[in-house]
Parts: C-alpha cells; structure tokens; sequence
C-alpha cells in the first residue's frame, strides 16, 4: 500500500478520541475505513466486530487489536471552573505538566503546572491526585460544556517525521487497528471465516477482548498490539528492537508456539522483516485473555515496535504496519499452521 | 480592541532568544507604514520613533521584548537523537511528550521518554535531567540527522494558539503580547512623539534592553510583559501573584526592580479613571527589562504593566482577554500622559 494512504488512515484514526469506554469517538473513523471490506458491526460495549473470508469454513480466525487510548476522566468541577482529574489506562503523570487534552465537544484542557520562577525547582511530576485541568473558560461555562464522567485525551497533532517515522499520540493502538484494516484488503481466503475485533477498554481491563472472543468462538486468533523499541533510556531486551525493522514476533508460555513458528517461517519465505520478542510469562496484551476464552483459543501476538508509549508523542514506523498487515494476510491466505 | 487575529501571529513566529529575526520581520511588516524612523541595532532590537502630534514633554521609552524561551541543540548522538538545553528558564518538566520545531527548517521532533511500563519505583514520576533529554527527529544516524539539523539551532514549542471566548493560550505570547500593545499604538495616532523598543535577549538576562534604554536615552520608561499568575489549584494562596480577569498587572517591586512610586500609582490612577481593572503584583517574584533600563545611564524612571499568564515559559501559556484589553487602553492612556509631562515636575519628591 501506497504509505501515504496508510499514513492518513492512522492520522485520522488517532485525531478521533475513543478513551476506554468512550470508544464511540472512534467508531465513525473505524467504519469509514473498515465497511468496504467486511461486514460491520458494533456491540454495546464499543467493541467493533467485523466479518470477512468465506462465511462457512471450517476455522475461524479471530484478528484483535485494541480500539480504546489512554486519557482522563472529570472526576470533579471546583467553583473556579477547574477541573479534577483521574488516569484512564496507564497514563504517565511525567507527560501531564503543561499538556492539552480535549473532550468530545471541543473544548481544549490544559494541565496546570507552576512556572520556573514559583516553581520549587523539583524534578518529581505531580501526583495524579495534585492535577487539575484549566478550560479558559468561565466557572458557567464549564458547568455547561463540561460534566464529572467526561473523558479526555492528548490532543497533540500527528506529524511526520524524517523516513517513513510519524508520531501521535494514540498510535498505541491505532496503529494496529489500522494494520488489521489494512489486512482486510489483503485478504483473500477460503479456509477461514474472518473475524476482526477491535475491542474496547484494552487500557483498563481487557473488557472488549474477554467478551469479544466469547462471542465470536475462534480456533485461533492473532492479536496485534505495539510493544518497545529501542531509545536512548531503553536498553537491554528491547535495546535490540528498532523501527523499520519489522513487526515483532512473540514467543509467550502463553501463547501457541505452532502458530507463532508458523508466522516466522512465513515471514522468512515471504520476506517480511520480523523481530523476535520473548516475553518470559503473560504479554500483558489482550492475547491473554483470548488464549483462555471458552475452551481455549490457539492465540499469537504480533507487535508494531514503538518508542515512548503511552506519551502525546508515540512514534512508530510506517513500514512495519504495512509489514504487519502482510504477514497476518500471509497466514491466513496460505490456510494457516500447516499438518497442525 | 486587541487585535487577537495578529497575536496569534506574533506567537506563532519562532524566535528564541538569540535568534529573533522572525519576529522582527513580522513587526517590521506591520508597522512599516505607520512609524517614522525604524531602525535595527547591535544586538537586533527593533528600534522605532512615532511622532506624535506634537513633541514629546518628557522623553519616553516604551519596551517589550520579541524573544522567548525555547531550547537550543547541543549535540547529535550517534543513533541520531538531539541534545539539548534550556534558552531561558524552561521548568523541564513540561518538555516530556512535547512537539518542538528544530532549526530554520522548522523540522519536527518530538522530546521522548523512557515508556512508564518500564519504569520501575521512583522512576515512574522522576523527570530526567536535562543531559538526559533528547528529541527524536526520525532520524537513524548522526548524519542522517545532520543532514536537517545543525548544532546551534533553536527548538521552539509546536503549539497551537486556542481562542476561546474568555481566554487565550499559546507559547510565546510571552511577551509578544506586549509587543502587539506597542504595535496597536504605532499604528495610531499619538499625541507625543514616543521610542517603542522592541528587544532582544530578555530571557536569558535583560540583554537587549539595556542596549536600547542606552540608545534611547529616555527619562521614563513603560515595560509592557506578562507575569506569572498561578491562581491555580493545589497552589497556597499567599503565594498566588495576581489573578486571571484581575485586570492590568501594576508591579511595585520584583527580583530586578524596585519601580517608579509615582508611575506605579499614576497607573492605578489612570486605571480608576477611565474604568478600567488594574490590579498588584503582590510577591516580589521574577523580573523584566526594567531591571536593565532602570540603571541605563544616569538612571530611567521605570512602570511595568504585565498581562497576568498561567504556565508562564511553557507551550500552554493562558491568559485573560479582558486582561489584554484592560493593558492596550491602561498603557495608552499611561504612556499620553507621561510623554505629556504629567511627571515631569514631581521627580525626587
């Protein structure tokens, strides 16, 4: 796929919001991309599900990746018009100083923090408990635009960077709900009944992909999630891992080895970069979850190599979604783990 | 009326400290029309004379400076990721997971930070040093990197201006708002002839205006800034210096200046008169170019009128709209009366 097309399919996937259990934001966005390729549908949690392949093959084969960001929550409005807030997913109180968050009804927040010359000159960020959001806007203003509930998230822009390198914040997981949008096209298969599940509220408990993966049945299913790369204070294990490098393979106890030998044989004959990620115990993707739904589900990971996750700047490598895409496509057109 | 169309253009202009040949330009295009003498000095300030209807009873200075904080890169590691360090006092924790401009071409980098999940204990909220800091680019290598980027080169924040009905926010409007209310009375009609100096180098040490208040050589001088606010939450009221919607901010002393008594209380004065909000700075707290025109020469008579700002020297810098037209009319009326001599016969009283 032409990288620029790619490129603009992920920049508006992460300009949409769709925190964890508001992933509506999202679903316009999701459906735009997603409804010429398969049959789309939406459950009550926010978990897209959509279907493709031949309706009445044997093996289903389920392709998650998480649809829900990171943000914050209104947990509280003081006379002034500030507001409280609390972390939705594993927000990182270091980026929060001085940034800006949007909700779904435009308005913008921006953290408050205290200037060089009254600050104590500390090098701790604020607990999460100390920070409040500043709207620029009259105390009656906020209490009609603005609820206790609301979500919010980093409303840093997408940008490109040198190479085929872009940051947004979001790109943990837009990324791969672009890569499996982008297998959708690539698909073209007889011995599976397709099933991708974009879930809802990967951030806070895997909600989307426990209840999403019982409903759907699968034999077998591959998660695409990012995961680290390296940078400069990123060393050992991942200090090995780099962008443009591939899509990252993962060895897991948890995870089906014939499926993910499988996935590295066929990268190695389709020469599709792929780098290797050995995780010790459980990923802490929705994988785990999939892998014990029902009876079990055969279950692989496949990871898009990402620098400073869960941060406004998230950058990632085109050509490893594009890579991604390719490879699950491979699987799943090549029929699978072959005599497995 | 605050011409807020052409703030956001003066802040959108990047022009760290040092390296404010952007911002001149800009100033130069809109005043070019209206000024009868602009010229450029030594250190770059963007000096301009105004006649006015009639000349001036008393010599004044009108000041604000064009530059901002920013940061500057220092260094390219191997894998091609930008060191850097603070043009001007940066709080470095609001760098973390910011965009940045680097260098003429304004290339995008982003300031990256080891991922939380691999943070174990204190390193979960600790902020790195800033020998520790780096932007990422995009770039692979070193030279790739040096193909875009040199040492030296300025990082400015990438931040966009918001306008919302009650407020603004944005970088640099330290002190590109100042320099809008000088760029508002260039362009019209004066009493008194008047100096306007818009400066170089304040962040980094009131530079630029003691070059300018020499040049100048004026008897009074008015500094239009903005000053920090910190009317937030979590923030212990004895230490909150003034308040957004609180109107213009009069200083009676900071850490550089002790100010003009009469000044200070012809700017209340002024303000009671014509109706418009005027409030203290009430800590002794930072400091602006009247700390460098003050001691000019044989010694300038000094006011300050600052725009109350929340997150001062960070990409989110907030202030009040009203403020901002509370300090266009305050300031015109100020300078009139002053280059009209109202103080000239009260001096050492």
């Amino acid at each position: 796929m032409d990288h620029s097309k790619l490129k603009n399919m992920i920049f508006d996937l992460c300009r949409a919001g769709g925190v964890s259990g508001g992933e509506e934001e999202v679903h316009e966005a999701v459906r735009r991309y997603l409804d010429p390729y398969a049959e789309v549908s939406v459950a009550p949690d926010g978990t897209v599900t959509a279907v493709l392949g031949n309706e009445n093959a044997e093996k289903t084969i389920l392709l998650d990746a998480h649809l829900d960001r990171i943000g914050v929550i209104v947990t509280d409005i003081d006379e002034r018009g500030f507001a409280k807030i609390d972390g939705v997913g594993g927000v990182d109180e270091r980026t929060l100083h001085d940034a800006r968050l949007s909700g779904k009804n435009g308005f913008t927040g921006t953290v408050c923090c205290l200037p060089p010359h009254l600050s104590d000159g500390g090098d701790k960020a604020a607990p999460m408990n100390k920070v409040w959001l500043d709207f620029g806007m009259s105390p009656d203003e906020v209490k009609k635009r603005v609820s206790i509930g609301d979500r919010l998230t980093f409303c840093t822009q997408p940008r490109e960077l040198l190479g085929d390198k872009i940051t947004a914040p979001a790109l943990d997981n837009r990324c791969g709900v672009a890569a499996l949008i982008r297998a959708a096209q690539l698909i073209d298969t007889t011995d599976y009944r397709v099933v991708i599940l974009l879930s809802s509220q990967e951030e806070t408990c895997g909600a989307g992909a426990k209840t999403g993966a019982f409903r759907v049945c699968a034999d077998e299913a591959v998660c695409v999630d990012v995961s680290f790369a390296a940078q400069p204070d990123v060393s050992g294990q991942y200090g090995g891992i780099g962008l443009a490098k591939g899509p990252m393979i993962c060895i897991s106890p948890v995870l089906d080895r014939g499926m993910t030998d499988a996935l590295t044989d066929l990268a190695e004959k389709s020469d599709i970069p792929y780098q290797l990620e050995p995780i010790s115990g459980r990923t802490g993707t929705n994988g785990d979850h999939i892998a014990v739904t029902r009876g079990g589900v055969k279950t692989a990971l496949v990871s898009v190599p990402q620098r400073y996750m869960h941060t406004p700047v998230e950058v990632i490598s085109l050509c490893d979604v594009e890579n991604t895409a390719r490879l699950i496509a491979a699987y799943i057109n090549s029929g699978g783990v072959q005599n497995g | 009326m605050v011409d807020f169309g052409l703030l956001k253009r003066l802040c959108a202009a990047d022009g760290i400290s040092g390296d404010e040949g952007a911002v001149r330009r800009l100033i130069v295009e809109e005043i070019k029309d209206f000024a009868d003498e602009i010229r450029v000095d030594n250190p770059g300030n963007l000096l301009v004379h105004k006649k006015g209807r009639q000349p001036a009873r008393a010599r004044l200075m009108l000041s604000a400076h064009m530059d901002e904080v920013g940061l500057m890169v220092t260094d390219i590691t191997a894998d091609g990721y930008l060191r850097f360090d603070e043009v001007g006092g940066i709080d470095r924790r609001v760098l973390l997971g910011k965009q940045v401009r680097v260098g003429k071409n304004a290339v995008c980098g982003v300031v990256g930070v080891k991922p939380i999940h691999l943070c174990r204990g204190d390193e979960k909220s600790a902020v790195p040093e800033y020998h520790d800091m780096y932007i990422d680019i995009g770039a692979d290598s070193r030279e790739q990197a040096a193909e875009h980027v040199r040492l030296g080169d300025s990082v400015c924040f990438d931040s966009e201006f918001i306008e919302t009905e009650t407020a603004i926010s944005g970088k640099a409007i330290d002190d590109r708002f100042g320099c809008l209310v000088m760029i508002n009375m260039i362009k019209s009609d004066l009493p008194y002839d008047m100096d306007f100096a818009f400066v170089t180098q304040e962040e980094i040490g009131l530079r630029g205006s003691a070059a300018a208040a020499y040049s100048l050589d004026p008897d009074f001088a008015l500094i239009l800034e903005t000053t920090t606010a910190a009317d937030i939450p979590e923030i212990d009221p004895c230490k909150q210096v003034c308040t957004l919607g609180g109107g213009a901010v009069v200083s009676v002393m900071d850490r550089r200046t002790i100010y003009d008594k009469e000044m200070t209380a012809l700017a209340f004065k002024t303000a009671e008169d014509l109706g418009v909000s005027a409030q203290h700075k009430r800590a002794v707290a930072g400091g602006n170019d009247a700390g460098a025109i003050h001691q000019s020469r044989g010694g300038v008579r000094v006011l300050a009128l600052s725009l109350a700002c929340r997150y001062l020297h960070a990409p989110a810098c907030t202030a009040d709209k009203s403020d901002c037209e509370s300090i266009l009319t305050l300031a015109r009326a100020v300078a009139e009366k002053i280059a009209g001599g109202c103080l000239n016969d009260n001096f050492g009283e």
